[in-house]
């Protein structure tokens, strides 16, 4: 090639054939390659043939982009175009599309209040400004009536001031206390409260805000109350509390100095009523206890505000140096630790005695979201199941895709879209269904009784539609994930013929393996909850050995027994008239420990005390089985003598009940008392315990409650007679009464054994409706997979037993598997729960069989519905086709 | 998804090609290369269709540049081996030379019957 000679230009012909017909992408390079080649070829021969054939090889280009399309799915275009192919394909089988969103929505709702549940749990008082600096110190205390530790929320009174003026990287602290509660009176209104005392800290530390009144001085002085919107409202109605004064019987008199701008804030503080610390401080009797450190740890609560460099570790550590110096062992009262706990960590952290509020501890958190889990699992099953079992009919759908050049990832990306449409459905309705759910879950009595009602705040909280839209979509994906894989897996010729082992292989064993944990799972909480019902009803209808029937528990608050005995027994509708200290079975108790005189500690039995008046004997229809009942002149302070029960007789080995009369043992840490009497075992707590040793003394001061026994039938008027001799005495407030029997059947045990099967019976219920709606959806496919083999099994002489018998045996067999699998696992389970009832059911093959039987017959309609239908049908109706 | 391609015959003499060219392999090279090496002349059409191919199975990767006057100013795609390329090429080789390894003799008579 020499340097001065024109190089002869690629033909135009050439040129513009490239230019028009190869890819505008390429035509630069390729003009390029062209003019170098030609000019490299010049004087070679035949350079004019040779350049025609390469450039005419390049016009293969004319459809060939530079690069294959991005694999990158998530274009607005392509979301569109799954969008519409979800939803057409959705349309199209609206049966299975229904059974899917009916099933996921009913799991979603039940998980999701659940979830939400926890999470408000879990956002109490995190509105606070400084929520991440307040400490709370909680103790770990052995007090002188137990034998060992436990964990309080509380902490000793004068704890608060050491901190403030001992322990570095403390900058602010507040007294509480629990405890404040009485009858409070305005005019004529008197009403009960419950509140708190707080010093005026409490309002810098936390930040509730007031919406009349000033939060430095509300607390300061002695005799202020801060009040809520709704109980200043109860109280004072249209007129403007602040300066009004109240009274709290048979204390002292409060000014209203403020009033909390919400009553919804989301803390653990109960916040009826804020009454100013130096009123406490100020009552010479409450003064003397919070100066106790022992007395005053049982109901104050220290919460502190932290420097903003404060180290967490060292204030704990100067916490604990406080314990030796300033709260040292006193007569048998221990104080072991004072833990320093951060504000977010109390709702949903360690469980402690003594909170002020309600309070979920983790473990039942654990418990609610494991249920939620299995819950959400069943469901999710049941569209994994569903999905798979119909890929056959996809199958050509996918086969197509690929053909016209559809990476795997796009397959599966398709089909994982659809799910999340089919999900994002089930949310909205399950959203329609929260609104009859919530109500109904905030009626179970570990909500209502602990006031933690689940309140959807649509407007004012945002996060809520995080959760749902979060929630969703991790559905989705734990639904989707598996069929997006399998479906997309197939190879385009085999799936467009409609072969290969789509039906078969491992999407069928992986069907039946979901059938069986489904199964499973249903039977598991079917039995569970008919464990629960019987329990409960066995507990209702238990009998306590004691006379409950027409008897009405009246309250006396601080009208003394007698009195109110004189004054209700004057009407012809009382037959008889009693008192105690605590209403046995409900709960509440007070604890005692009794020992044998000599007897080392260890050897204490724990029991309860009563203090009764001698008439409860007759009263209960109790029985003393040898020496005395109670005598009316005869007081427990000076004689010493106690009517006790059989169990503690045997407990602390004192004989037979002849021998044991005039025998002495150890009440308490040293009190000597004198059995007189020995009464029958009767059941003073409720049926989850057993018997305890209980010691009965006559204390007529220490009587909290009128056991009133109605003439029979009369229960009506008797109530009224009550209400008109309790007006008689002239008492601010309004009787407070319940019936026995009622209260029995309410007591806590028997209401949170109802909350349980209640819940579990619910998800029971929808665990066997989710699985049958798949069996039926799996059953139907299976029927129109096989219709021409029925056909022909039909013509050539079948009857109609056989064909049903064909079509459901693959489903007997699962559910055989299930139950064996599933019966041991519900029978050790409630097993494990029945234990912790000392009086409980045994339940046998029954109770399991009718578990078993409940889901036997939902499945054998499920699945009977569909194979019915292709058995009797008509062959020629399927046979003629071809 | 690489390294479940297949290099086809043509592919892996193109592949060693952009290989042997180092830094300047774009499609007038490796054509001319490739017939000097091998004798055989292939149309530039079919090696741009292999360099594209080679690169939508990522054993290569391109970028512009480079333009000259011969080529009127215009770029040049020059190509590179990948990783993923490479290990094709050293894949390739091994599975000849373990075939070889088992052939005895080839020089003293393979006959093709």
């Amino acid at each position: 090639m020499s340097q001065g000679r024109p190089i002869p230009p690629v033909p135009r012909l050439l040129v513009w054939l490239v230019e028009r017909f190869c890819h505008e992408a390429v035509v630069e390079e390729f003009r390029g390659d062209l003019d170098e080649l030609h000019s490299i070829r010049q004087d070679r021969p035949l350079a004019g043939i040779r350049i025609w054939l390469d450039g005419i090889s390049l016009l293969r280009f004319h459809f060939r982009r530079r690069r294959r399309p991005s694999s990158f799915f998530l274009t607005p275009s392509m979301l569109r175009n799954y969008f519409f192919v979800a939803i057409r394909s959705l349309r199209r089988h609206a049966a299975f599309a229904a059974i899917n969103v009916i099933g996921l929505s009913f799991a979603m709702a039940v998980a999701l209040i659940l979830i939400l549940f926890i999470r408000q749990a879990d956002q109490k008082d995190e509105f606070h400004a400084n929520a991440d600096r307040i400490v709370r110190v909680y103790s770990d205390f052995k007090s002188s009536f137990n034998r060992s530790n436990a964990l309080y929320g509380t902490s000793p009174a004068a704890l608060a001031d050491l901190m403030q003026e001992q322990v570095p990287g403390v900058e602010k602290v507040t007294h509480v206390r629990g405890g404040f509660r009485g009858t409070l009176q305005y005019g004529d209104t008197g009403l009960p409260l419950r509140g708190l005392w707080a010093d005026p800290a409490f309002f810098e530390i936390f930040s509730f805000e007031l919406k009349s009144g000033d939060p430095a001085t509300a607390l300061a002085e002695p005799g202020s109350i801060v009040l809520s919107p709704s109980e200043a409202e109860k109280f004072f109605g249209d007129e403007d509390p602040m300066g009004k004064t109240m009274t709290v019987v048979g204390n002292r008199d409060y000014t209203v100095t403020g009033i909390l701008a919400r009553d919804d804030y989301q803390t653990m503080f109960p916040l009826k009523a804020l009454a100013s610390y130096a009123s406490a401080e100020s009552d010479a009797g409450m003064r003397q206890m919070l100066d106790r450190w022992y007395a005053s740890i049982y109901n104050s609560y220290t919460f502190v505000l932290l420097d903003e460099n404060a180290n967490p570790a060292d204030v704990q550590d100067r916490v604990r140096d406080l314990i030796p110096v300033h709260f040292a062992e006193f007569e048998g009262n221990r104080l072991h630790d004072l833990v320093v706990q951060p504000l977010e960590d109390i709702s949903l952290g360690v469980e402690v005695g003594n909170e002020m509020g309600s309070n979920l501890p983790d473990t039942a958190a654990w418990f609610l979201l494991t249920l939620a889990g299995i819950v959400l699992l069943t469901a999710c099953f049941n569209y994994v199941g569903l999905t798979v079992s119909r890929s056959l009919k996809r199958s050509r759908e996918v086969g197509v895709r690929k053909v016209f050049g559809a990476a795997r990832t796009h397959i599966s990306s398709q089909f994982l879209f659809e799910t999340i449409v089919v999900s994002g459905l089930s949310v909205v309705f399950a959203i329609l269904l929260l609104q009859w759910m919530v109500p109904a879950f905030n009626s179970f009595s570990f909500v209502s009784q602990t006031g933690m009602y689940l309140n959807l705040d649509w407007a004012g909280d945002p996060g809520l539609y995080a959760v749902f839209a979060l929630f969703s979509l991790a559905v989705a994906f734990i639904a989707g994930f598996y069929p997006a894989l399998f479906l997309s897996r197939f190879s385009p010729a085999a799936a467009v013929k409609g072969l290969s082992g789509i039906g078969g292989g491992s999407g069928s064993r992986l069907r039946k393996g979901l059938v069986v944990v489904q199964f499973s799972i249903s039977l598991v909480f079917l039995v569970t909850a008919t464990v629960m019902v019987r329990q409960a009803r066995f507990m209702q209808q238990g009998d306590y050995g004691f006379d409950s029937s027409n008897v009405v528990n009246v309250q006396l608050f601080d009208v003394p027994f007698e009195r109110f005995r004189d004054q209700v027994s004057r009407s012809a509708n009382v037959e008889n008239v009693s008192g105690i200290s605590v209403i046995p079975a409900m709960g509440s108790r007070s604890d005692v420990w009794v020992s044998s005189p000599g007897a080392s500690d260890e050897e204490a039995v724990k029991g309860y005390r009563y203090a009764i008046d001698p008439n409860l004997v007759d009263n209960l229809h109790l029985e003393v089985i040898a020496g005395s009942n109670v005598q009316d002149g005869v007081k427990y302070e000076d004689s010493r003598q106690v009517l006790v029960n059989e169990t503690l007789l045997t407990r602390l080995q004192l004989g037979a009940p002849g021998e044991a009369l005039g025998k002495e043992f150890i009440m308490g840490d040293s009190t000597r008392v004198t059995i007189t009497g020995v009464l029958k075992d009767f059941h003073a707590d409720d049926l989850s315990n057993a018997i305890t040793p209980n010691v009965f003394f006559h204390q007529p001061e220490m009587i909290s409650w009128a056991n009133v026994r109605l003439v029979p039938g009369q229960m009506d008027a008797g109530l009224e007679d009550i209400r008109e001799a309790w007006r008689a005495m002239g008492h601010p407030r309004n009787a407070e009464m319940e019936i026995f029997d009622t209260q029995l059947e309410q007591n806590f045990v028997n209401l949170m054994t109802r909350d349980m099967y209640r819940l579990i019976g619910f998800i029971a219920f929808l665990a066997v409706m989710i699985a049958c709606l798949g069996l039926l959806g799996i059953a139907s496919f299976n029927v129109e997979n096989r219709t021409r083999e029925i056909s022909i099994r039909k013509v050539l002489g079948a009857d109609i037993g056989t064909l049903i018998y064909l079509l459901s045996r693959e489903f007997i067999i699962l559910i055989g598997i299930a139950t064996v699998i599933a019966l041991p696992l519900a029978w050790m389970l409630t097993e494990n729960w029945l234990q912790g009832f000392a009086y409980r059911i045994n339940p046998g093959v029954g109770t399991l069989g009718l578990g078993l039987l409940i889901l036997l017959v939902i499945a054998a309609s499920a699945i009977g519905s569909q194979t019915l239908k292709a058995a009797l049908a008509n062959p020629i109706d399927h046979l003629h086709e071809e | 998804m690489a390294g479940t391609e297949q290099l086809g015959a043509l592919e892996e003499l193109v592949l060693l090609t952009v290989c042997s060219l180092s830094d300047d392999a774009y499609g007038v090279t490796v054509h001319q290369h490739l017939a000097e090496v091998s004798g055989r002349s292939l149309s530039l059409g079919a090696v741009h269709t292999t360099l594209y191919r080679l690169e939508d199975k990522g054993f290569l990767e391109s970028s512009m540049g480079g333009s000259s006057p011969t080529r009127g100013g215009r770029r040049k795609r020059i190509y590179q081996a990948t990783g993923a390329g490479r290990e094709a090429l050293r894949a390739a080789r091994a599975v000849r030379d373990s075939l070889w390894e088992n052939i005895p003799s080839l020089e003293s008579g393979l006959r093709f019957s």
